[in-house]
């Protein structure tokens, strides 16, 4: 027996030398977060019933949106939400389709509804811009029009908003469509459909959630946020510049106004899955190149040891910046160290508890998010069948990573004239100038040739 | 076996050129990093880790003799912790792991392509975080001599695999953080900037 301790020591104190790392920083907060969340699950107070319902703007940005429009439109519509305490603004920014069509046929049938069309300058924020000055409603919700809202949606938040009024702003929780998920061929892409779903909701229900926890929501989720009118229109509204404009309200509201942001985790919008992994690699860069310039524009005050235990945004950075750089080249040092005589066991024991630990720590959100879903009890049942997806949800995190990794670095030569590539594109570009130098290759090697045939 | 590490140079070379002039600075930095990298191992790192080990020991028992917690053999890369108030003495021997060749290395191919910086500013920056690399590993050590002075052989495992590594860890991020994070951010372009035509327009 001692033996057998002996052993298991000697061996413990390799794996604890590789995992120790990844257990204080990744495994430790999960377990944290986990009960904390449970925490706020107990403590969770009903919100109250709405005597009289008030009136309440919802703002869509139109951008080449016929596809999608009046399946969005229709889902707010039939919302629990009386909808004639509602306006619905359609603001187009630049469509060339036919969503005016839409708009206008869509109108003539739904005679009822409050719903208007207006022009503005190409570009989401602007538009978002010009409908909140001609909102006017007592709270703003604004909407993607690539999406639906849950029919209770509406209703949800109003009743969060008129139960708190401290509460200011607040982000609804975003979800990839179950049914579209459940509809799409088998294969590949619906796995990774899946992992996205199970991501969004640990992402929403349990991330953001544990985040308003401490009023460090880092954005308001661009696709369904929703605002008390007279807090809005006190900041500078949407920033045409940055590509996170919902990112970079959301700090002006916390920094500039000093007001609470927080979750409304039973009011959900679907939006599309994922239809390639193309579009997840631009969309991850996307949101990393998001979070640097908010970075930039609300820099953090005080040093790095400081802003790691009282800034949560100097964390974050940390987490998503800072750490990728090590991550990225031990990745590949293991495999080096292993060509200098380290025992190669080892490292791969390490891995695969590391492994394990994160399989763990999904788990433990998987459970948050579970009791967070009790009031949906066919979406509760959507998520639980999905338990098994724990397992692959390390993998998944690691492929974003890359993603991400690529966000940070193409981010750095950004000019006027720049613009990201998508992964097909960027190995296209490869292969052309392959090719243009193997063409040169063979041309020198031709007049070589030729050169001392000619000799001969 | 020469031949195919100079053929294996010749092909990143080559990719690191093409990726360059497709403007694929993701791919460059990624291709640019991890080859420098291993290149480093192959080529550097041999003749790297016996001047470090020995420059570590150096240091080491100049800040042991000060304090009384250890004895430098730095012709051995040895540290000789004589007295202990616990148990019996104890050796440590510097090896590759300990010398810090292997952080320096990674924290030179990480910065060698990272475009934040001018070619010049790398050097520097270079120059600076090796240092610092350096003498975080000195302190990691002196730490690691002055626990098991303090507490005998018993607990090097706890100061060696734990402490040690975690002061080695939090000081490294806070280099990374201020040479990586903090000047990214600060000269972070923003506007002007479009993204691939994709099939979503939200945001998480």
């Amino acid at each position: 027996m001692q033996n057998i301790m002996r052993i298991l020591t000697s061996e413990m104190v390799f794996w604890t030398a590789w995992i120790i790392i990844p257990l204080i920083m990744e495994i430790i907060p999960a377990i944290f977060g986990f009960l904390v969340l449970i925490k706020k699950r107990l403590r969770y107070r009903k919100d109250i019933e709405l005597k009289y319902f008030p009136e309440i703007s919802v703002i869509i940005p139109v951008y080449n949106s016929a596809d999608t429009l009046e399946m969005c439109v229709n889902s707010i519509v039939e919302s629990k939400y009386p909808f004639d305490k509602m306006d619905i603004l359609l603001v187009n920014n630049g469509s060339k389709d036919n969503s005016f069509e839409i708009f206008k046929k869509y109108q003539e049938t739904h005679k009822g509804v409050n719903i208007k069309w207006m022009n503005a300058q190409q570009g989401k924020s602007k538009a978002l811009n010009m409908a909140l000055f001609n909102s006017q409603g007592k709270y703003i919700i604004h909407l993607d029009s690539d999406g639906i809202v849950h029919p209770d949606a509406l209703l949800n938040i109003i009743k969060r908003f008129e139960s708190n009024d401290n509460i200011h702003c607040m982000t609804g929780s975003i979800l990839t469509n179950p049914e579209a998920i459940q509809n799409a061929k088998p294969g590949f892409m619906k796995l990774v459909q899946k992992l996205e779903f199970f991501e969004y909701a640990q992402a929403f229900l349990a991330g953001r959630n544990f985040e308003a926890e401490w009023d460090s929501i880092f954005t308001m989720s661009g696709a369904f946020s929703s605002f008390r009118k007279s807090t809005i229109l006190k900041t500078q509204l949407y920033n045409t510049e940055t590509v996170c404009e919902d990112t970079h309200v959301t700090f002006q509201v916390r920094r500039l106004l000093k007001k609470k942001i927080d979750i409304c985790e039973k009011a959900i919008f679907f939006v599309e899955p994922i239809a390639n992994i193309d579009t997840l690699y631009v969309q991850r860069q996307r949101w990393q190149r998001g979070e640097l310039e908010v970075a930039h524009m609300f820099p953090s005050k005080g040093g790095a040891i400081k802003g790691f235990f009282t800034n949560f945004m100097t964390r974050l950075i940390m987490f998503d910046h800072t750490f990728a750089f090590p991550r990225m080249i031990w990745y590949f040092a293991l495999i080096c160290l292993t060509f200098m005589n380290y025992p190669f066991m080892f490292i791969v024991q390490s891995v695969i508890i590391i492994y394990v630990l994160y399989a763990f720590s999904a788990f433990l959100f998987y459970l948050n998010v579970f009791s967070y879903l009790s009031w949906d009890k066919k979406l509760r049942r959507f998520y639980a069948k999905k338990i098994l997806l724990i397992f692959f949800l390390p993998m998944f995190n690691f492929v974003v990573y890359w993603f991400r990794m690529a966000g940070i670095i193409n981010s750095i030569k950004g000019t006027s004239t720049w613009k990201t590539k998508t992964f097909k594109e960027e190995c296209e570009t490869c292969k052309t100038i392959i090719k243009k130098d193997f063409k040169v290759v063979i041309g020198i090697t031709g007049k070589l040739r030729g050169f001392i045939t000619t000799q001969k | 076996m020469n031949w195919l590490i100079i053929v294996c140079f010749i092909i990143w070379l080559y990719f690191l050129t093409v990726f360059h002039r497709g403007n694929l600075n993701y791919f460059q930095y990624l291709w640019g990093s991890v080859g420098l990298f291993v290149f480093m191992c192959i080529f550097i790192q041999p003749t790297l880790t016996i001047i470090l080990k020995q420059y570590v020991t150096s240091v080491v028992g100049i800040i042991g003799k000060v304090t009384g917690i250890c004895e430098a053999y730095y012709e051995y890369s040895i540290i000789f912790i004589p007295k202990q108030s616990v148990l019996s003495s104890i050796s440590l021997y510097i090896d590759y792991e300990c010398s810090g060749v292997i952080e320096m290395m990674a924290f030179v191919s990480l910065l060698a392509f990272f475009q934040v910086y001018e070619v010049g500013q790398r050097i520097i920056v270079g120059v600076i975080g090796c240092v610092c690399i350096f003498f975080f590993n000195v302190i990691r050590i002196v730490i690691i001599c002055a626990i098991i002075f303090q507490f005998g052989s018993g607990s090097y495992y706890v100061a060696h695999t734990i402490i040690g590594r975690l002061v080695f860890y939090t000081l490294s991020i806070l280099l990374y953080y201020y040479v990586f994070t903090k000047q990214q951010i600060v000269k972070q372009k923003v506007g002007g900037f479009s993204y691939a035509e994709h099939n979503e327009n939200t945001n998480k």
